[in-house]
């Protein structure tokens, strides 16, 4: 019996994968902006895209360097690692051409941050999300 | 008489006890007033510190989130096994300075569509002169189109504005062929760029225009003006460079030509002695051939003028390929470099082709570099007179270049690169050295670049 228990325990543990955080990008409710396909989010988090289809200047709020929903953001949006987007931002930095984005400590902030601004974009934890945000894309 | 006294004794002995008691309440009473009254003074001065404290700290905060630095590092080990010195000024002896390079950038935000900007960086060995490497206002009139004015680094090929930011390239330097071609890095000036979208690609025009003193070993340049125009083209993972760089210029040689004289008047035999087989035979024949007689007028008159040498006029055409899908990142640039004078013009190429292997990336260049524009003056006298530093030289040179290299991000911002390049086909020409180095030459280099 005890035996038994352990093996299913065992077992258990061995095939459980861990759920990795569901990631959302997310902008202030009066944002015009719908929702957004990869390569747009992309665009616009790497600063290709400095501008919203209205026109308005994006304001990109992001985590901070080393923070797991940062890196996995940038993963699967971007295909970049931390490096090689450390490596895009200071290709950018030292030619002048863009300035890394705002950072915020946690969703908290982000949230807090888009509130205070409609430009603003963000990407947080999907846990947190609250009717102060719009969500306008999935991370996959 | 003593009966009356008895009576009063007691009662004044009474009042006298009424007295003192009475003297210390009035004391406190008023000593309580007084403190409270300074309690509350007390309040109010703390009040107004505490406010003023808050606004000094404000206004600080405000500072310093308006102001923001990074910085760059690199240091290395390399060296070649020849004694002649490569165009990087690497040779056979060990150099800790080819490759060391430190930089700080502050940029204080102005308001939030301008900004002030000063880059310094010193270097382990001296490019020109050593001075802060840009400081520029830039103004953005729309988030996609900025204007910069100040001193700014020229964008003549793919990575010349990050020329010193090892991090972020895969090579342990830029590819010497197209990097080291001119001296000027820098100038005084100003440049715009404007960001656009056109039928799904992205596109960005770079413009500039500036003058700058440069040094060529001893010799200093100075610029008169030079203006140029790049292309940006990208969709995806992919993104094309072409523009042109158009340069005129002073140069003060120096001593460089003090003692190199008129050959025109100078016997062939004689300077059979001091020039090479084939440029002595290339002379002889075009002083006995009477079918080179126009031949030889032009070189007559390239040797006389040669004294009066002083001027540049140079125009660095580039295309530029860059593609990376997060796996595969390739590089590929072509130059032309046309002189209106008696300096060499050259052709260079180069194609990278680097593979990630989660922080590794292992690499292999291909570069090839050769004088196009050949003058018998160059091809005869050139080598007599040698580079006029930074490889340029009025002699035909050639040469290929076999890369290969891995690269290590050990955490990001900190990579770590060893690299063997092999110089070859030289063609008995000093290739890009200031001295033939022999059949080929090998550098191998060991860098740490980091971003801060």
């Amino acid at each position: 019996m005890k035996i038994r228990n352990f093996l299913i325990t065992l077992f258990i543990a061995t095939f459980s994968i861990p759920t990795l955080a569901d990631i959302a990008i997310v902008v202030h409710p009066n944002n015009p902006l719908a929702n957004l396909t990869k390569e747009d989010a992309a665009k616009i988090f790497l600063s290709k895209t400095k501008t919203f289809p209205n026109g308005k200047e994006v304001s990109i709020i992001d985590l901070e360097e080393g923070d797991e929903i940062r890196n996995a953001f940038y993963e699967k949006v971007t295909n970049k690692s931390a490096s090689q987007v450390k490596a895009y931002w200071s290709r950018l930095i030292f030619t002048g051409k863009g300035q890394p984005p705002k950072v915020a400590i946690d969703s908290d902030e982000v949230i807090s941050a888009i509130s205070n601004n409609e430009n603003a974009i963000g990407y947080i934890d999907t846990d947190d999300i609250n009717e102060n945000v719009k969500v306008i894309f999935k991370v996959p | 008489m003593n009966k009356a006294l008895i009576k009063v004794v007691p009662l004044l002995l009474f009042c006298g006890a009424w007295v003192p008691y009475n003297a210390t309440a009035i004391t406190e009473a008023q000593m309580q007033a007084d403190i409270e009254r300074l309690e509350k003074k007390l309040e109010k001065i703390e009040k107004k510190s505490r406010k003023r404290d808050r606004s000094i700290q404000s206004k600080l905060n405000k500072y310093f989130n308006k102001l923001k630095f990074n910085g760059f590092g690199s240091a290395g080990l390399t060296t070649s096994d020849v004694d002649a010195e490569h165009v990087t000024q690497i040779s056979n002896r060990k150099n800790y300075q080819a490759d060391a390079v430190i930089g700080l950038q502050a940029t204080f935000m102005v308001n939030d569509k301008t900004d002030a900007v000063l880059q310094i960086v010193g270097r382990g060995i001296e490019r020109n002169n050593a001075e802060a490497e840009w400081a520029y206002i830039s103004h953005s009139f729309t988030p996609n189109f900025t204007v910069r004015a100040g001193r700014l680094r020229l964008p003549s090929y793919n990575i010349s504005e990050i020329l010193e930011v090892g991090f972020a390239y895969p090579w342990a330097r830029p590819i010497p062929e197209i990097y080291n071609q001119a001296p000027f890095t820098s100038y005084y000036g100003v440049d715009f760029f404007y960001n656009t979208n056109f039928m799904g690609l992205d596109f960005q025009i770079q413009g500039m225009n500036g003058t700058d003193t440069a040094t060529l070993g001893e010799t200093t340049i100075n610029v008169e003006t030079m203006y140029g125009l790049y292309f940006t083209l990208s969709k995806g993972d992919l993104s094309l460079r072409f523009g042109a760089l158009s340069v005129s210029a002073g140069m003060d040689l120096g001593d460089l030509l003090t003692g190199v004289p008129d050959i025109t008047t100078i016997p062939t035999d004689f300077l059979a002695q001091v020039l090479p087989a084939d440029a002595v035979a290339l002379l002889d024949d075009l002083r006995t051939n009477p079918a080179r007689a126009s031949d030889l007028a032009t070189f007559n008159e390239d040797a006389t003028s040669f004294g009066d040498f002083n001027a540049i006029e140079v125009d660095f055409y580039s295309l530029g390929l860059s593609y990376d899908n997060g796996t595969w990142v390739i590089e590929s640039e072509a130059a032309e470099l046309k002189q209106k004078g008696l300096l060499q013009g050259n052709a260079t190429h180069y194609i990278s082709l680097g593979r990630r292997f989660n922080n590794w990336m292992p690499f292999a260049v291909y570069a090839k570099q050769y004088t196009d524009s050949d003058t018998l003056f160059g091809k005869i006298v050139g080598p007599l007179i040698g580079t006029i530093g930074n490889g340029a030289g009025f002699d035909p040179y050639e040469h290929a270049t076999y890369t290969a290299g891995l690269r290590y991000d050990i955490q990001p911002g900190v990579a770590i690169k060893v690299q063997l390049d092999h110089l070859t086909k030289f063609d008995n020409t000093r290739g890009n050295f200031n001295s033939v180095p022999g059949d080929d030459a090998q550098i191998f280099s060991v860098t740490i670049d980091s971003v801060f």
